[in-house]
């Protein structure tokens, strides 16, 4: 059966897996030889007792599971490694996938297909924690995934992740093997939330949403660490927002440690009660067990579910980003997105002479000073001439990977750079920023940014630049903002909600003549994009408006500009939070200056530039600190 | 500025910087203790005296403590181990049965830093120990602290000990907290204890008791009834008392009055023909990882700003109005203090809540078992004795209407690592920090508590299809001005008065799975829990029961 059928199968109706692998294991009676001299190594049970395993199989399917798990869980890098043979792992997985394939196949029917899903687990290595490098755990899990590929496999289930990072590590690895393979199967992902009601380094069940979907995750869901009743809030979140189908694989009850070892008290006809009530509740699809649920588990799970009709669901996506903790929508209830501006090594002085000195805590209190301004993202840049900004962006990526609840945009104009933030944040990010500055060929820029976008799911900001340059006019921003979204979209597969324009700003102080209608023509633009696509995100950096003026001109400009920019649509900015100063706070006089400007009101004997630094000749900061 | 005016200048500014090179300066020409007495303390009086006048915000007077603390410990090395700066000494603690003690650790760090030898006992403490300590440390003072009704109660038992043990005369005595009226302890308690006992509203008006009466005891002046400035003299003690006295007569008056019970209506009239709703499930949940984010948006921010971090705007319009606090200090302090309570791990919120068949039966609310028959648990709530004589009760279908109704309960937590975390900031003598994160932890409880409450009205289906929470207000305002359809009471709070009520409750959710547990006083430990009882009846609002 292809992972195709599953996909379909799930839309009609409620698939069910098995049970445990390892509680079966520990009841088999299997000795140091069985283990080949590796005590507790239950992968290599795949070569040297094939037969205990595929009778474990066997029970499941006779207890009525739709679906095996193949003895994979430990097939990766961090566990085969503490064996001294991480170079089986696609050997042991292969040899995993086999046997399960064997066996579901004598039990499948025309009517009744039996799937084999690749089971892929955490190993005990986190990458948030840099425990293990990023591309050490994603080559190989693109190793197992290419065994189990060629075993046979039907889906690939990523479960028990605990670190978004490693979480993403198996499932682009899977994906690497499937476009190595020429063969693509769903794709499904478990967390594991952990009693305290986050995933083990504090990651919200939202988090893990707003991080996984665009990985082309087919189905999501949790296992393990809890029973039914601790993930019920977790999984009804998931129904809520995931777009795909859910999926859920409890323990048999929270685990209560006694003097033999962990004890699940959930019964089968307790645990298949609350599955059921998944199905019913949050329209579950794929229901089976974690640690010790049994045979018998699954064949009253099968029973209670005959004729049970999923709960039909209504997900809604927020689109936004993440941190490790959190998700953050782009769409600001109470205004406009804000991204910090400071821990910018070309925007920020005491950034840069921070990052120069390897002084990293200061770094990271530039990064809270800007969550105390009221930021909800945070644009990082470390680019800075005869620097090695792929290893700083590592090191400050990785920092601020924990230390900051509030999601990363990378900025940088090196993929390189970007590369290694992405390979640091397990949450999802933004990549700022894609333009057409060298066309879109092979070599260009843009055509080396957009893979790595796409692979790791990341949200863009575009900038309104082609290869005739800086877009300064409402139909050339607009024209350009329709290529960008025409070819992210249906060139590189990415929602529109996904995608940022920056139809750029430009100082207008400045008295030249060419400069005079940039703010006005960047109004005008943002209002003709969000009218043309209602669904698209747009940012500006605000601050480049008043270069070059006086710092009470620059805050009073920076603030009448936002404003106007977010009456005309805008949903970010890329602003130091603090320093703007809502209206109410601006004095007429300045403000009308202000505007004048903006909108180059010049007319016989008058002329705005002039009066808006008469205005402020002499005015000192009214900082709104 | 001099050297000297420069100490005291960094005191009441709360400036660390630079700090230890100023000391040091100051080490060269006069010795530590003379630095603390004549400069740095001097800060700490101007500190006390903006307060006072309302001129500085309690996160700031912290600050300044900080400072002198950071001072203080600075100097000790160059102290002779008998420097003592011989101020005075006060045991404190907070009394039995009461675990709060966020105003107690503000006398505390008012007191140390104003130079006094502060023991503080801690929480739940029983009289003997009170008492052993004073002795042991040969104690000026005496102070009590408490947040629950209970607690005054306590406190009387307190001096009535000692009056038994013949100790009031040894120890004066200082009683603070929220349930205290200064009526009350200088009316009643005055009456009754043997010694000087003195009410304190705040920590500044603690320190000025602490002066007046260490003071006396060294034979250098006499105690004022009272250390607030215009309510220290007898005239206006005595016109307190004459007042208390009347207000007692008319109600006595008043009782001979009022109608015998058995003249009124045995139950208000509540309607009992409002539409029951549907419960999603019955029985209880717990739940955990509720995201920070989604209950922190009902954060009331001026509880917060205003009644736990003391933003309060300057007296006379001078300095920074409270609109401006809010956007200089308290947002940016509280997108900073989420960020990181979040990143340290220490917020673990957790409901447990669930659905249950219950009938009015009288004064009492009966919780029928899941099949709707028999009697699972029974809560008893007092009825009012006047006025249209409403219990809780009446906001539940009767027994004798034949139908069943619904209650919502809930206990929410913030878990026991935000109580550990502050303390932990208040023993690093970090006292701002401190402050605001047990005043957020409240505040973050109390909006979980809200946020919870509203999750039930949305999930309670009214027979027409529309959830009860249809009413709803359309934002957060809406939910502190109360616009919604049913009611949330608290346990405590004047219509179930009763904490004992909250055993059924406990036992009703199993709360322990989610390691919330009623302590020997009925107290939800860990501290930042609240429970509550939910009557979805439009006509169920707050009352006073008595």
């Amino acid at each position: 059966m292809s992972g195709r059928d599953l996909l379909g199968a799930l839309a009609e109706r409620v698939v069910v897996a098995d049970g445990a692998m390892g509680t079966m294991l520990q009841t088999a009676g299997l000795d140091l030889d069985d283990f080949a001299g590796l005590e507790g190594c239950n992968e290599i049970l795949n070569v040297t007792r094939p037969d205990v395993i595929r009778s474990i199989h066997d029970a499941y399917l006779a207890a009525g599971a739709d679906a095996v798990e193949t003895n994979t869980f430990g097939a990766n890098w961090a566990n085969l490694a503490e064996y001294g043979i991480a170079d089986r792992i696609e050997e042991l997985a292969a040899a995993g996938a086999r046997l399960a394939r064997d066996v579901a196949d004598g039990w499948s029917t025309p009517d009744r297909p039996r799937w084999v899903l690749g089971a892929v687990g955490p190993g005990t290595k986190l990458p948030t924690l840099g425990h293990v490098d990023y591309r050490t755990l994603r080559d190989a899990y693109q190793r197992q995934t290419a065994g189990m590929l060629a075993g046979g496999i039907d889906a690939v289930l990523v479960e028990t992740a605990q670190d978004l990072l490693q979480a993403k590590a198996a499932i682009l690895g899977a994906r690497r093997a499937m476009a190595a393979a020429g063969r693509a199967v769903p794709v499904i992902a478990h967390v594991t939330v952990e009693t305290t009601g986050t995933m083990l380094l504090g990651s919200e069940i939202g988090a893990a949403v707003t991080a996984l979907e665009p990985l082309g995750v087919d189905l999501l869901g949790l296992n393990c660490a809890t029973g039914p009743a601790e993930m019920s809030e977790h999984l009804r979140h998931v129904s809520r927002h995931f777009r795909g189908a859910v999926s859920v694989m409890p323990n048999a009850g929270l685990p209560q440690l006694g003097p033999d070892g962990a004890v699940y008290p959930l019964g089968p006809a307790d645990l298949a009660a609350a599955l059921r009530g998944f199905v019913t509740d949050y329209g579950t699809r794929l229901v089976g067990g974690c640690c010790g649920t049994t045979p018998e588990h699954v064949r009253v799970l099968v029973a209670a579910l005959d004729g049970v009709e999923p709960a039909r669901r209504d997900p809604r996506r927020e689109p936004g980003v993440a941190s490790l903790y959190q998700s953050v929508a782009f769409r600001q209830d109470a205004g406009v997105l804000m991204v910090g501006e400071r821990t910018n090594a070309n925007g920020s002085k005491a950034f840069r002479d921070a990052l120069l000195a390897d002084r990293l805590d200061d770094c990271m209190e530039i990064a809270r000073g800007q969550i105390r301004d009221g930021a909800h993202l945070l644009d990082l840049n470390v680019d800075y001439v005869a620097r090695d900004g792929a290893g700083d962006m590592r090191v400050l990526a990785g920092r601020l990977a924990t230390t900051s609840t509030l999601p990363i945009m990378l900025d940088s104009t090196e993929p390189a750079v970007i590369e290694a933030g992405l390979e640091m944040l397990g949450g999802r990010c933004v990549v700022n920023s894609v333009n057409f500055e060298d066309g879109e060929g092979p070599t260009s820029r843009f055509a080396r940014m957009m893979p790595l976008i796409q692979e790791h799911g990341a949200a863009a900001v575009a900038l309104t630049i082609d290869e005739e340059g800086q877009a300064r006019t409402e139909e050339s921003k607009v024209r350009v903002a329709e290529r960008l979204i025409t070819t992210l979209t249906e060139g590189w597969g990415m929602a529109v909600a996904d995608i940022i324009v920056d139809p750029l700003t430009f100082p207008i102080g400045t008295g030249q003549e060419e400069t005079r209608r940039d703010g006005l023509e960047t109004i005008a633009a943002l209002r003709e994009i969000k009218r043309r696509w209602p669904d698209v995100q747009t940012t500006l950096g605000v601050s480049n408006v008043s270069f070059g003026l006086s710092p009470a001109g620059r805050q009073v400009l920076n603030s009448v500009f936002l404003h106007e920019c977010v009456e005309a649509g805008l949903d970010s900015a890329i602003v130091h939070a603090s320093k703007i100063l809502p209206s109410s706070k601006i004095p007429d006089e300045q403000r009308q200056a202000a505007l004048d400007l903006v909108y180059d009101r010049r007319r016989e004997g008058f002329d705005p530039l002039q009066r808006f630094l008469e205005v402020f000749s002499g005015v000192s900061t009214a900082s709104s600190k | 500025m001099p050297l000297e005016e420069r100490l005291a200048a960094r005191i009441v500014d709360g400036e660390r910087t630079g700090l230890a090179e100023d000391l040091d300066e100051a080490l060269r020409g006069k010795p530590a203790l003379a630095i603390i007495n004549e400069d740095l303390l001097a800060g700490m009086k101007t500190v006390g005296d903006l307060f006072g006048a309302g001129l500085m915000q309690l996160p700031f007077v912290l600050q300044s403590a900080e400072v002198m603390k950071a001072a203080v410990a600075h100097l000790e090395p160059h102290m002779e181990k008998t420097d003592s700066l011989g101020k005075g000494t006060i045991v404190m603690a907070t009394v039995k049965g009461d675990v709060h003690d966020i105003g107690k650790n503000l006398v505390d760090i008012i007191l140390t830093n104003n130079g006094y030898t502060v023991v503080n006992l801690g929480i739940k403490q029983p009289i003997a120990t009170i008492l052993d300590a004073a002795e042991q440390h040969g104690a000026d003072v005496i102070g009590m602290s408490g947040l629950l009704v209970k607690s005054t109660v306590i406190m009387r038992e307190n001096l009535e000990e000692m009056n038994a043990r013949g100790l009031a005369d040894r120890f004066p005595v200082v009683l603070g907290g929220a349930a205290l009226t200064r009526g009350y302890v200088e009316g009643d308690l005055t009456d009754l204890f043997h010694g000087d006992v003195h009410y304190a509203r705040d920590a500044f008006e603690g320190l000025r008791l602490m002066e007046a009466l260490v003071a006396a005891r060294r034979g250098e002046g006499s105690v004022p009834a009272a250390a607030t400035p215009g309510s220290a003299d007898a005239e206006r003690r005595a016109e307190r008392k004459a007042r208390r006295e009347r207000s007692l007569r008319i109600a006595e008056q008043r009782r001979a009055t009022e109608q015998p019970t058995e003249d009124l209506p045995a139950r208000s009239a509540t309607a009992t023909d409002n539409p029951v709703p549907t419960p999603p499930f019955w029985g209880n949940r717990v739940v955990k990882g509720i995201a920070t984010a989604e209950y922190a948006s009902l954060l009331d921010e001026r509880a917060t700003f205003l009644g736990q971090w003391g933003l309060r705007a300057a007296r006379g319009g001078e300095g920074p109005s409270y609109e401006e606090l809010v956007e200089t200090e308290g947002r940016p302090r509280l997108r900073y203090w989420l960020d990181r309570l979040q990143t340290d791990g220490v917020l673990e919120a957790a409901v447990a809540y669930g659905y249950f068949p219950a009938v009015a039966d009288g004064d009492d609310l009966v919780v029928l078992g899941d099949d709707g028959a028999g009697e699972r648990e029974r809560f008893t709530f007092p009825r009012q004795r006047r006025d249209v004589r409403l219990c809780l009760a009446d906001y539940f279908r009767p027994r004798d209407t034949g139908e069943t109704d619904v209650v919502a309960l809930m206990v929410v937590t913030l878990g026991r690592r935000i109580t550990g975390y502050a303390n932990e900031l208040f023993a690093a003598d970090a006292y701002r920090d401190y402050l605001e994160v047990h005043g957020l932890g409240v505040q973050l409880t109390e909006a979980l508590t809200e946020y919870w409450h509203r999750r039930v009205r949305g999930e309670l289906v009214l027979p027409d299809g529309t959830p009860v929470g249809a009413a709803d207000g359309p934002d957060a305002k809406a939910f502190f001005d109360l616009q919604f359809r049913g009611c949330r009471y608290g346990f405590g709070y004047p219509a179930c008065p009763d904490l004992t009520q909250q055993e059924q409750l406990v036992r009703l959710l199993a709360t322990e799975r989610m390691g919330v547990t009623l302590s020997e006083e009925h107290q939800l430990d860990p501290e930042q829990s609240t429970s509550a009882l939910i009557s979805h009846h439009p006509e169920a609002s707050y009352f006073n029961a008595r």
